[in-house]
């Protein structure tokens, strides 16, 4: 019997868990904000960002590309980003992980990382705040088009703070408990 | 459009992994619920209620997945479509399913008795849950909801971040979601209005939707600066297509709320339709409750039959021992870059990696599949051994030592960077099984010696499954001992665990000697609440009690402290002050200060925390145990946290460096003339936003569940202060719970990749 409620009261513990986890994991972003437009050989970039405003860390960049004269979506290119430092490096502020890109490194953005089949995007690990300088090479039917963007990327708020939601699960998991608890001593009484 | 763009938006779906899961779960508790309430109370079940209740997630999913969802930031009319599925569609359609009853009756008979029960029957938050779904809050409520978000302020804030947008659906479901409450009226909930107040309800809600889409038909500029600048992919303008917007929330939306309110209007004013219908009698009698069968590996269809296979452990074995030789032979002869040699990269990322998440979902699955003990049986058929280990050595120290000396080792020479260590470690592996049970009978080398064994055996305490008798009376009724003395043909137990008296999985290498020997079938895989066996407070079978067993304690000390100073070393703040320290003393390098650190971090340290925390709690709390016995206990209780950080940082590894094997096999295929192409170094390092949440969650989840384990304790040693003799170990546990935390939030070394 001590091993059936043990086993009933585990479940609720790992139930409060799920649900919790349910409640609080952020879905991936897609698309974002606009932050630039601009054309080059007859093709129109619209360039979208999320998080916005762009931070240090983790940034899903898309972009949209259009027949500059026509408006006509463009949907066999082949597209590049890259990135590079203008500022002054900060390496006291700097962000490392999986994924970090370093200055003039370029990156593939493909169709199929973003939701909307429109937008070629990539998720990119920016190093740095400070001001950066974001290239769109696009190759399509045998002619390069890039465009640049001047792109303010301010520090990562502490990384705690972008997991506040998570580490809440803790206090709250235990307060249910708490509160579970009240409730039957309550009732017995 | 153009055929290619229209195929583009069709195919702008996301998959949306929470919304997803959460709704095939729903669906399958609702359908569990379903079919036991439809035997007992059929005329209030139908299976149209089914039906709409799974409409109703699917709409849900529609509008938050599909290309309603990815175009929903550049044309308002799309999003609107969306907004509409969720309040207008979704929420009704989810009701209609009737949902309470069968959620409940789907979930756990435990979990909903002992979890849920205590809130749903206390009369405040039932008070609350009326107040809730009553028309005067109810009401109100959606409208309040509706015309906020539509506000330029907050439409744009959810445009402009995914987290707000996703609280603005929520938002939009959950009060739509109570408003319909009163309209539908699920049963068995009861009205709190007459039923003819329903319609001037849903006209006044009416009324509100009629004035907001007015708003957005006749206003001459563009309310949300988003969609003024948002690509134009229809010959629709900003403006236009604001109208249309406006046109399709007065239009369908006025609908959705007239119809109800005309079909309640005329149930109420027919004389015949207005009688109260009577409850419909019971067909059935209730069924009576069974007691739930645990769930058995073995019965899985061809899963069982697989591991039921008499040569299936001896395959797993031999596939693992060809494994190791290659790993040994590059180890020796190939590139001696960590990255791109076999042993810098299977044995430290993907064999951990896989282990880890063997151990969380299943059971001590490598311990079955041992390539050193294949060897060992190998040697044992020339030199049989006649020897029973010495008593004096019957304990866990040589393993608590040779744990230490492993973690030790691997830090201070770098295991994982070495191929040569590696692949010497493994030889030297093979060799020490093989003597050790060339010499002692049984499993002494597992059970004894074997450091890896023992971190498995740790782990496997919060492992789901266990290797445990079916059916206690078939065992009572046993003389034969089969699991323990094995038959004829076949051996028993070579750890000495006796299936009756057996609990948890310390010591057992799932080696299914016992499955396969009782002559009754009664031992099956079975699912266990993890951690389970933690709270036992009597002896088990060859390992007796935790209270009395020190060198255990010491075992399951080392093992979770170590969990959180071998991450430590790979991040980059440590590193710094470790090098830091080294220009401090004036040392070139590590080696005896860091060795020694190391020593006292994983074993001293954890040794006098356990002991004063046991001494402090049995003082304060007065309970007359011996405070050693609380020390050696309680230390069990972090096994769920250690073994979180664990996981957490082992598969950190593993997704960073997933790809790497791949060209590190080509390269070995050429170096040996299997193939010619040239191995492909560039592979990506993909980036994982989520995984430091991940991560998080999985330290949370060691954190709550180890705090558990020290309450329960606590309440059992003591009924009078359970929370002096919680309070020292709970502080331990949440100090080591936050230093997780800061570890694994900060920049790591990618170990097992050539991006260090």
């Amino acid at each position: 019997m001590a091993r059936f409620c043990t086993s009933m009261e585990i479940r609720f513990l790992l139930a409060i868990f799920a649900t919790l986890l349910v409640l609080v994991l952020p879905v991936q972003a897609d698309g974002g904000k606009v932050i630039g437009e601009a054309s080059h050989e007859e093709l129109h970039f619209v360039l979208f960002a999320s998080p916005f405003p762009v931070v240090a860390g983790p940034c899903e960049l898309s972009v949209f590309i259009q027949d500059a004269a026509t408006r006509k979506p463009i949907l066999d290119a082949v597209v590049a980003f890259s990135l590079k430092k203008l500022s002054a490096p900060t390496p006291e502020l700097a962000w490392v992980g999986p994924g970090c890109i370093s200055s003039g490194q370029s990156r593939p953005a493909t169709r199929g990382h973003a939701g909307n089949q429109f937008l070629y995007s990539v998720l990119l690990g920016i190093p740095e705040p400070g001001l950066w300088e974001l290239t769109i090479v696009a190759q399509h039917d045998d002619k390069n088009a890039s465009v640049s963007f001047p792109i303010e990327v301010a520090a990562a708020p502490r990384i705690l703070w972008s997991f506040w939601g998570l580490v809440a699960i803790v206090p709250i998991g235990i307060a249910l408990y708490a509160w579970r608890r009240a409730l039957i001593s309550h009732r017995r009484s | 459009m153009e055929p290619s763009q229209a195929e583009s938006v069709l195919f702008s779906w996301s998959f949306e992994p929470i919304p997803a899961v959460g709704s095939i779960l729903a669906a399958w508790l609702y359908f569990l619920g379903w079919k036991k309430l439809t035997r007992l109370l059929p005329e209030r079940f139908p299976s149209w209620r089914m039906l709409s209740f799974f409409s109703g997630l699917f709409v849900t999913y529609v509008a938050i997945a599909s290309p309603l969802d990815a175009f929903a930031s550049w044309l308002l009319s799309v999003h609107m479509v969306q907004h509409l599925l969720l309040t207008m569609v979704a929420a009704p359609l989810l009701l209609l399913g009737a949902p309470f009853l069968p959620l409940l009756s789907g979930l756990p008979r435990g979990f909903a008795r002992e979890g849920l029960a205590p809130f749903l029957n206390d009369p405040t938050l039932k008070k609350i849950g009326s107040t809730l779904v009553h028309p005067l809050f109810a009401g109100p409520l959606f409208m309040v909801s509706n015309v906020l978000w539509h506000l330029p302020v907050f439409y744009e804030t959810a445009l402009g971040s995914s987290a707000w947008h996703e609280v603005e659906h929520a938002c939009f479901l959950a009060t739509a979601l109570l408003f319909w409450w009163p309209v539908v009226q699920p049963w068995p909930s009861r009205p709190a209005s007459p039923r003819w107040a329903m319609v001037p309800y849903l006209l006044l809600v009416d009324i509100q939707n009629t004035a907001l889409s007015g708003f957005f038909n006749f206003s001459e500029r563009v309310l949300y600066p988003t969609y003024a600048v948002a690509p134009r992919i229809t010959a629709l303008s900003a403006l236009e297509d604001q109208s249309a917007a406006g046109g399709i929330m007065w239009v369908p939306g006025s609908i959705v709320f007239l119809l109800p309110a005309a079909f309640i209007a005329i149930k109420c004013l027919s004389p015949k339709l207005h009688r109260p219908s009577a409850v419909p009698p019971l067909r059935h009698r209730p069924a009576p409750f069974s007691p739930s069968v645990p769930f058995d590996l073995f019965d899985v269809p061809l899963i069982g039959r697989l591991l039921r296979w008499r040569y299936f452990r001896v395959s797993m074995q031999v596939l693992l021992f060809a494994l190791a030789i290659v790993i040994v032979i590059d180890g020796f002869f190939g590139p001696q870059v960590a990255a791109m040699n076999l042993a810098g990269v299977l044995p430290w990322t993907h064999w951990r990696g896989f282990t880890v998440i063997a151990l969380l979902v299943v059971g001590n699955f490598f311990c079955m599949a041992c390539p050193f003990t294949f060897a060992r049986n190998l040697v044992r058929r020339i030199f049989p051994p006649s020897r029973h280990w010495p008593v004096a050595l019957r304990s866990k120290w040589i393993a608590v030592v040779l744990l230490v000396l492993f973690f030790w080792a691997y830090e201070s020479f770098d295991l994982w960077n070495t191929p040569y260590w590696t692949a010497s470690l493994i030889l030297f592996y093979f060799l020490a099984a093989s003597v050790v049970d060339g010499i002692f009978r049984g499993a002494s080398f597992c059970k004894y010696v074997c450091p890896i064994g023992q971190f498995h055996f740790v782990s496997s305490l919060v492992s789901p499954l266990e290797v445990r008798f079916k059916n206690a009376d078939v065992c009572a009724s046993c003389r034969t001992h089969d699991c323990l003395k094995g038959n004829e043909t076949q051996p028993g137990c070579e750890l000495h665990l006796f299936q009756p008296s057996k609990s948890g999985n310390m010591d057992c290498t799932f080696c299914l000697d016992c499955v396969k020997a009782c002559p009754s079938d009664n031992i099956g895989l079975l699912a266990v609440s993890p951690g389970s066996d933690i709270l036992l407070q009597r002896p088990r079978s060859s390992v007796g009690e935790y209270t009395r067993r020190p060198d255990l304690a010491a075992l399951v000390l080392v093992f979770t402290f170590a969990a959180f100073v071998n991450a430590a070393g790979m991040v980059l703040p440590v590193l710094k002050w470790v090098e830091k320290g080294h220009g401090f003393l004036g040392f070139s390098t590590g080696g005896i200060l860091d060795g020694s650190l190391f020593i006292f971090a994983v074993f001293l340290l954890p040794t006098a925390l356990a002991v004063a925390c046991g001494w402090i709690g049995a003082k304060l709390s007065r309970i007359a145990v011996p405070w050693l016995h609380i020390s050696c206990g309680f230390s069990f209780a972090l096994v769920p946290l250690g073994f979180s950080m664990w996981v957490a940082h082992f598969l950190y590894h593993f997704f960073t460096g997933f790809l790497t094997p791949w060209p590190v096999l080509q390269r070995f295929s050429k170096d040996w003339g299997v193939s010619d192409s040239s191995p492909l170094w560039n592979i990506p390092v993909p980036t994982f936003a989520w995984f430091p949440g991940f991560q998080v969650l999985l330290l949370n989840a060691g954190c709550l569940f180890t705090l558990w384990l020290l309450w329960k304790k606590s309440n059992a040693q003591s009924s009078s202060r359970p929370w002096l003799l919680f309070l020292p170990w709970a502080t331990l546990a949440l100090a080591l719970y936050l230093f997780g935390i800061w570890i694994v939030l900060q920049p790591m070394e990618m170990r097992g990749t050539l991006l260090h």
